[in-house]
């Protein structure tokens, strides 16, 4: 049950990133969950109810998760496949010479954060906070 | 109003990655090796390490952290050979961090350190979350265990670079068939390299221990090759 650990370093991301925005509260995380990356998607969303409350702006966030499936490039087909079951063997031809090109991601992808509007009180308005995405990079 | 700020790490782990960096570096620039064992709780990382560590007596100098949920009782077994052990209680925390490893590294960083173990908390889904900033991960599969374990825990077979079949003497006395666990492992991890052991009777300790003095000594020349300045090594192939 690591996934308590990882909750709460999605919340500290989402809160650092809301303070840099200049945001108020975060709406939503989007977090993207590989096949290999080791995280269970149901603990993780029940440990997230646990791990925002302990930061201001992720109180009622909303974490959404996508979970990404194995897929694997194979060199000798030169095509990309779904993997045989339960390994990284190409989905053609079978060969264990093969890369993984998808399937390792434990990425927080995007935020939706609100901020106050303190010139006139006018209350909260939606923005969102760009990311830059690493890993799972889809093959050409 | 959207206003898109400064781009942020994403990575979720990335604090963790980026303590590990560190720690590789560390390694990198010493020339240190560092092997991080894995496995199920029982499948024998205690014992493969004090018969490793017993047979390493005055070959090599290494360090030990050796992290649990509670008790120091193994750092009080692995410590009759002479090399530094710290214990590592984690509280509960079903893993060894990089923060944990670096806070600890103190009691067992000697000047002169050549290998380091890491002997993770018995578990095959936690662990293969965090980088440990280590060389290789070697996961251990004892044959009293069912040998389709690399299909129920991929990552951490994916993640290791070793494996070791342990508790060899018992075969038989379970269903548990050695070339299914291999053909399982191998097909999550091509790469795999197998090594088939027994505490009890010594079986293929031997190999094991020469195949960590032969890391020790490939990182240690690797290290001197680059201080020496010896151009095109790295990055060759």
């Amino acid at each position: 049950m690591h996934e308590l650990s990882i909750a709460l370093e999605i919340a500290r991301i989402a809160d650092e990133s809301a303070v840099r925005a200049g945001a108020a509260r975060v709406v939503r995380v989007q977090v993207s969950v590989g096949e290999l990356s080791g995280v269970d998607p149901d603990a993780l969303a029940f440990a997230w109810e646990a791990a925002r409350a302990g930061w201001s702006r992720c109180q009622n966030a909303r974490l959404e998760l996508c979970w990404i499936e194995l897929r694997v490039f194979c060199p000798q087909c030169g095509v990309e496949t779904d993997p045989r079951p339960h390994s990284v063997a190409c989905g053609r031809c079978g060969s264990l010479r093969t890369r993984v090109v998808a399937g390792k991601e434990l990425d927080v992808v995007s935020l939706e954060v609100e901020r106050d509007d303190a010139a006139d009180g006018a209350g909260a308005q939606p923005g969102t906070v760009a990311q830059r995405r690493t890993g799972g990079r889809p093959a050409e | 109003m959207t206003q898109p700020t400064e781009p942020v790490r994403s990575r979720v782990l990335s604090r963790n990655d980026e303590l590990a960096a560190a720690l590789r570096s560390r390694w990198q620039r010493r020339g240190v090796f560092c092997l991080n064992l894995v496995s199920s709780p029982g499948a024998g990382k205690t014992t493969l390490l004090e018969r490793t560590l017993e047979r390493l007596s005055g070959r090599v100098k290494a360090g030990v952290l050796v992290g649990d949920l509670a008790t120091e009782r193994d750092a009080e077994r692995l410590s009759r050979f002479g090399f530094p052990v710290r214990q590592i209680v984690t509280g509960g925390v079903c893993h060894l961090d990089a923060a944990m490893v670096t806070a600890h590294l103190e009691a067992v960083d000697r000047p002169d350190l050549e290998l380091l173990f890491l002997e993770n908390v018995g578990n095959l889904v936690c662990p293969a979350s965090y980088d440990l900033g280590q060389d290789v991960s070697a996961v251990l599969l004892s044959t009293t265990e069912g040998d389709d374990k690399p299909l129920k825990y991929p990552t951490i077979f994916r993640r290791s670079g070793v494996m070791v079949v342990t508790k060899m003497d018992l075969l038989g006395a379970s269903d548990f068939d050695v070339d299914r666990a291999v053909g399982h492992a191998r097909g999550i991890q091509p790469g795999l390299r197998v090594f088939f052991t027994s505490c009890r009777t010594g079986a293929g300790i031997d190999e094991w221990t020469h195949w960590i003095l032969q890391q020790v000594e490939a990182k240690r020349a690797a290290t001197e090759e680059v201080a020496a300045g010896v151009p095109g090594r790295a990055g060759a192939d």
